[in-house]
């Protein structure tokens, strides 16, 4: 009977232990980040192309996109409904994995990685040139760059996943809305896409411009993944760009 | 009490518990396989009994999925083992120089017994992203989330109200002095995707302000995920006022990496409301100075990845460079900060864990070595004076 009583204590002094985390809320003062604040949506917006431009007000309250972001995608696993083009997101068996050394065994569980971020330790070997500068952080992006012509800036991107993300139309158009131009047609893919030839894979270049952007996209399909290579900006900038982006394309080795 | 004491002390009841840990981690470790690590730890170690459930997948799996089995958790044994230790150390040991060996080994399994108790009860692990340049004075939970209604009128400072996502599953309405409004969870999803409704239908997830309203979206609950994937906990929350309500916004982290920030305006303040990945807050920075990563030659098998990092604490008036890599991480300020993982050639991934007991399983290595020692050093040397 005493052992019972004893166990009993034991075990609620536990449940004890197990419930003492308690959860409050929290009030503090931070400085104002210049950039983290804001920096997945400036982020996104380099993605587009546009420059970190301040967000208008009414634009932020209303939570209206900005012209030409992309479509919001979700965090979620399969059967999630990704809007028209958005580009698949991969698994979680991808998007989990990490080479994840010298840490803790509990830190395998979870990498912190964000959903739908390409599983590290997968990059390709390529030779950045050195005008190139590290880019905006993303976790969609397998490498960002960007280069600075005086206000002039042009945002390269390498990006991976699974499958055709949509089709080459989808592809098309989504790229095209991102500069402001209309979507196209069919006829039109076939006249935009050019065949280019990098690291013994057959793929497909485009070559968008609209009124002040510019942008080119290497799509190199590598076992069932679709690997884009893409730099947008002011056209000036891609102009003199161009030829060290596709440089840099040509260097890309896949192991 | 002398009862207590014998069964307590019994050297059977060490037997039987060492059987129980036994089990107990072999079960443990075997359901990682269905429910990840993290879930499985929960479920079997920091538990006081765990259910453990035939698998459908093994062989007559469809006949015997049926089958459970109690098996103690960590938090029966582990204290049991520490009574049990105790009763019988005192018990059995005389302070003796000829068994003061064992003291020490006792007292090391003792320590490590207890340290990885206050392990579990307070340890947090969390993760912190920049890209070669970037500075960051805060680090990210890797799996709670907060809400955070952020009053951005000042300039240069921002006033922070986080809400801990634990607080959301209750209905009651939370307040705060720091907010001219009260918060009320309309609804809570541990786990969701978020979909767009298309236009012209009404979406089953009404809120009537932010990018929920705007971009027609719903927000519908998916079960939670335990395999390193994050749970992505999202809320309709309503603000209402004493003349009031504001509005109901939808909130999920899902938005964070994709979407304009939720931006308001209340009694001339501008405020944002958010539901982020819970951040601390340090009080000093760390910038990513250089990132590199070797590969084998030839293959894709990294070999090495190091993260040089200014750390600059104005408090202590630190500001040196350190470089962080495989088994060598930086402890500064009550955290560990270790490589984890990377991004590309520029971006990486520092895994950081707070834990104010982590000397004491190496202080208990020391005291169980040093035990041992003593134990069989003594024996040797009686054995050798005997001859």
């Amino acid at each position: 009977m005493r052992v019972i009583l004893l166990l009993s204590s034991i075990a609620s002094l536990m449940l004890v232990f197990t419930g003492c985390k308690k959860a409050e809320v929290t009030t503090y003062e931070v400085p104002k980040e210049k950039s983290a604040v804001n920096a997945p949506f400036l982020q996104a917006q380099m993605q587009t192309g546009q420059t970190a431009t301040p967000i208008a007000p009414e634009a932020m309250a209303s939570g209206t996109l900005p012209p030409g972001h992309p479509e919001i995608g979700t965090g979620g696993d399969a059967a999630v409904e990704l809007p028209p083009g958005h580009p698949e997101m991969p698994s979680s068996a991808n998007a989990a994995a990490s080479p994840g050394m010298g840490m803790p065994p509990s830190a395998m569980a979870a990498q912190g990685l964000p959903p739908g971020a390409v599983a590290a330790g997968e990059t390709p070997e390529w030779a950045v040139p050195a005008s190139w500068k590290p880019g905006p952080v993303s976790s969609m992006r397998k490498a960002s760059f960007l280069v600075q012509d005086g206000d002039a800036v042009a945002d390269i991107s390498v990006t991976a996943f699974p499958g055709n993300v949509g089709g080459g139309l989808a592809n098309l158009n989504r790229w095209r809305a991102q500069i402001g131009l209309p979507p196209t047609n069919e006829a039109e893919l076939a006249a935009s896409a050019k065949p280019v030839k990098a690291a013994s894979v057959a793929g497909t270049m485009h070559d968008l411009s609209s009124a002040q952007k510019r942008m080119i996209v290497v799509t190199l399909p590598v076992d069932g993944v679709s690997w884009f290579f893409k730099i947008t900006g002011d056209t000036a900038v891609i102009e003199k760009e161009q030829a060290a982006f596709l440089g840099f394309v040509q260097s890309v080795r896949f192991n | 009490m002398k009862s207590f004491f014998n069964f307590f002390s019994s050297l059977k009841l060490t037997v039987w518990l060492l059987a129980a840990s036994l089990i107990l981690i072999f079960f443990g470790t075997l359901d990682q396989v269905n429910w990840g690590i993290q879930e499985a730890q929960q479920k079997y170690f920091q538990s006081i009994i765990a259910l453990w459930g035939y698998p459908p997948t093994w062989v007559f799996g469809n006949y015997l999925k049926w089958l459970h089995l109690p098996i103690p958790g960590g938090y029966l044994v582990g204290p049991l083992m520490l009574i049990n230790l105790a009763c019988a150390h005192f018990k059995y040991f005389r302070p003796r120089w000829a068994t003061g060996g064992i003291v020490l080994i006792h007292a090391g399994i003792a320590m490590l017994l207890i340290s990885q108790l206050v392990t579990n009860l307070v340890q947090e692990e969390s993760f912190l992203w920049f890209a070669e340049g970037g500075t960051k004075n805060y680090i990210e939970s890797f799996h709670r989330d907060e809400l955070v209604i952020i009053d951005k009128t000042d300039p240069e400072k921002d006033q922070v109200v986080a809400i801990p996502m634990e607080m959301l599953e209750r209905t009651t309405p939370i307040t705060n002095p720091r907010l001219p409004f009260r918060v009320e969870v309309r609804g809570f999803f541990p786990n969701a995707e978020i979909t767009r409704v298309p236009e012209g239908n009404p979406s089953p997830t009404p809120v009537t302000q932010g990018l929920g309203a705007t971009m027609n979206l719903a927000a519908k609950e998916i079960s939670r995920t335990f395999k390193g994937d994050r749970n992505n906990s999202t809320a309709i929350v309503e603000l209402s006022s004493t003349q009031g309500s504001i509005g109901t916004w939808l909130v999920s982290p899902i938005f964070l990496d994709q979407l304009p920030p939720q931006v308001f305006t209340f009694d001339g303040r501008t405020y944002e409301i958010a539901m982020r990945y819970k951040r601390t807050y340090l009080p000093f920075t760390l910038t990513l100075l250089d990132f590199t990563h070797e590969r084998y030659p030839g293959t894709q098998i990294p070999k090495n990845f190091s993260s040089k990092i200014q750390l600059k604490d104005p408090a202590t008036k630190q500001d040196r460079e350190v470089i962080i890599y495989m088994n060598h991480p930086l402890r500064y300020g009550g955290l560990t900060f270790y490589q984890a993982s990377f991004s590309g050639e520029f971006q990486s991934m520092l895994q950081v864990v707070a834990n104010p007991s982590w000397l004491a399983p190496y202080i208990a290595c020391i005291l169980v070595t040093l035990g041992m020692l003593w134990q069989f050093g003594w024996g040797l040397f009686k054995f050798i004076n005997r001859r």
